[in-house]
């Protein structure tokens, strides 16, 4: 087919699925109108929320997440979601799979490091947290990157570190000072302020370094150098069925200094999946606790307005200053206890609802992170002999 | 078929004064130019930007909430864009490119937990192989043919150059020349 056929039918294609999308916003308008739907479900794991009431855990374990009948109840649920899908056999549940959450948890701290996102804001330090709750820094690591997930090689974050490591020298090479977060600043993708860190650096690259809205990443040909332009088709690994990712400029470069190009798929394949989780993970941990809600109450009182600590950037804080901002967070973060509420939260999330979605969705990933498991153990035995 | 009602872009440039449009963070607005009411603005730019976010993410759930964030933010410092339509464009396409980022294995692994929003709009094989490009290809194509945009408003929109939108969209077309039978 040619390109001017290409081009012809591609018009043809937005045209049709454009008087889709008009039938389909006008049906979900007329819900809206009708109150028939007030929250409708989107493209997430929300749409398991229906069963959430048969969703119980307190604790870490090896058996089944559920009971047997109550795995069936959710089972008959999950049909009339879902059609045609065939359900899992969640009376087959192992323990075995609980590997996946100890790299799980090295990737959510490792998620900037890796390129996954922009993380940098470099030298925070190891400045003492704010709130009350976060003084004992092992816990959190602990909990997080061993008790819970039980990850006694650390391989995932042995290669991570060393990956943006080259990512971080390449950035420095090509004039960008951008260097990798240090994993230890997140608690499990929050990121964890500080009042002497932010005393150092100010209080906004953390923030614009993770969301890019000001800083090194806004600098003109940042986003070349560290994806690279785009232009060429080696700079696109493509992975799994039909997803891919830019690995272009030092991001590229970063990871193939550490892992050959067949390496490279493998380990994209299962960072994805991983991110991903952990991802929708971290959020569903924010939505479980009122925390936020305390803590955005608090700020705007204090004069900032935002959601989050991920929204509370320069907009948000309507002409204070940055050292103003970074005291109000913390004080709020002290007042809400945000960070602890949100570990446990997560760890609920982790504990339970996880296990059953890693259950679930099983089959869809499994091979993945069977490989990526493998090629961490065999990538940080190179490095660590030097190869 | 454009998705801006109004002009394509009023001077090819959707750029604030000293800012890129962010979504996942705050949009950091700087300078004013209130030339046109809000209520106005958005009951015009509405429907075409949830569309267009919608093609983005191949998601009609997720687009619609993307252009609701990103005319939420315009709203609370309305007046400092130069160019709305065009900063609007640029915040949805940040707003997909972050959700796709974050997103990726939802769609492709988890297809059990797809929602309702996924775009299930015909079993068309260009629209298939369109879906499958990878994300900032097919932006480049929905932002050329379903937009009607330049490319150096395309570069614009995406932060690059145009040359780089030349080559993701000779890529694109030549995937999709590959892909889809005669």
């Amino acid at each position: 087919m040619n390109i001017d056929q290409i081009e012809h039918d591609l018009r043809h294609v937005f045209a049709e699925q454009s008087v889709s999308l008009d039938r389909h916003f006008a049906r979900s308008d007329e819900r809206v109108v009708d109150g028939a739907e007030k929250d409708r479900p989107g493209d997430s794991l929300g749409v398991l929320e229906p069963l959430e009431p048969t969703f119980q855990h307190s604790a870490v374990t090896d058996s089944a997440p559920f009971g047997l009948e109550a795995v069936q109840d959710q089972q008959d649920l999950s049909r009339s979601t879902i059609d045609g899908s065939e359900s899992p056999q969640v009376a087959e549940w192992s323990s075995e799979r609980r590997w996946y959450w100890a790299v799980a948890a090295s990737i959510i701290l490792l998620v900037g490091v890796v390129g996954l996102d922009f993380f940098s804001s470099r030298g925070l330090g190891t400045t003492e947290p704010v709130g009350s709750d976060l003084d004992d820094w092992e816990r959190v690591n602990e909990r997080s990157g061993r008790s819970w997930f039980a990850d006694p090689n650390g391989d995932a974050l042995v290669v991570g570190v060393a990956i943006g490591e080259r990512v971080g020298d390449c950035m420095e090479t090509s004039g960008y000072d951008w260097q990798p977060q240090e994993a230890q600043l997140f608690a499990l993708g929050l990121p964890r302020f500080t009042l002497d860190g932010h005393e150092t650096v100010g209080y906004e690259p953390a923030f614009s370094a993770m969301f890019g809205t000001s800083g090194v990443s806004e600098r003109a040909g940042f986003h070349d150098a560290y994806f690279g332009p785009g232009d060429d088709p080696a700079d696109f690994v493509h992975f799994g069925d039909s997803r891919s990712r830019d690995m272009g400029g030092c991001l590229g470069a970063g990871h193939r200094a550490i892992l050959h190009q067949d390496e490279l798929v493998v380990y994209l394949a299962g960072a994805d999946v991983l991110g991903n989780l952990l991802n929708q993970v971290r959020e569903e941990a924010l939505d479980k606790t009122d925390v936020l809600e305390r803590w955005a109450s608090c700020v705007e009182q204090e004069g900032l307005q935002a959601k989050s600590p991920f929204s509370l950037t320069s907009a948000s804080r309507r002409g204070l200053s940055e050292q103003a901002a970074v005291v109000i967070d913390a004080r709020c973060r002290e007042r809400s206890g945000l960070e602890a509420s949100y570990e446990a939260a997560l760890g609920d999330v982790l504990n339970g609802r996880v296990l059953w979605l890693e259950q679930v969705v099983a089959d869809a990933f499994s091979d993945d992170l069977d490989d990526f498991v493998e090629l961490n153990a065999r990538v940080r035995q190179r490095i660590e002999d030097g190869g | 078929m454009s998705p801006n009602p109004t002009t394509a872009n009023e001077s090819g440039t959707g750029r604030l004064r000293g800012a890129r449009p962010v979504t996942g963070g705050e949009v950091v607005l700087a300078g004013c130019s209130e030339t046109q009411d809000f209520d106005e603005f958005f009951v015009s730019a509405w429907p075409w930007a949830r569309k267009l976010a919608a093609f983005l993410t191949q998601n009609a759930t997720v687009g619609e909430e993307i252009a609701q964030d990103a005319l939420t933010r315009m709203y609370q410092q309305w007046g400092a864009a130069d160019h709305p339509d065009a900063y609007l464009r640029s915040a949805l396409y940040n707003g997909a490119n972050n959700w796709h980022r974050h997103n990726s294995m939802r769609r492709t692994k988890l297809p059990l937990l797809a929602g309702p929003g996924h775009l299930d709009l015909g079993a068309d094989e260009m629209a298939d192989a369109l879906a499958a490009l990878p994300f900032r290809q097919r932006a480049v194509l929905v932002l050329r043919y379903y937009a009607d945009l330049s490319e150096e408003e395309i570069a614009e929109v995406i932060g690059c150059r145009p040359g780089t939108v030349k080559s993701l969209s000779s890529r694109a077309l030549a995937r999709l020349a590959t892909e889809v039978p005669k």
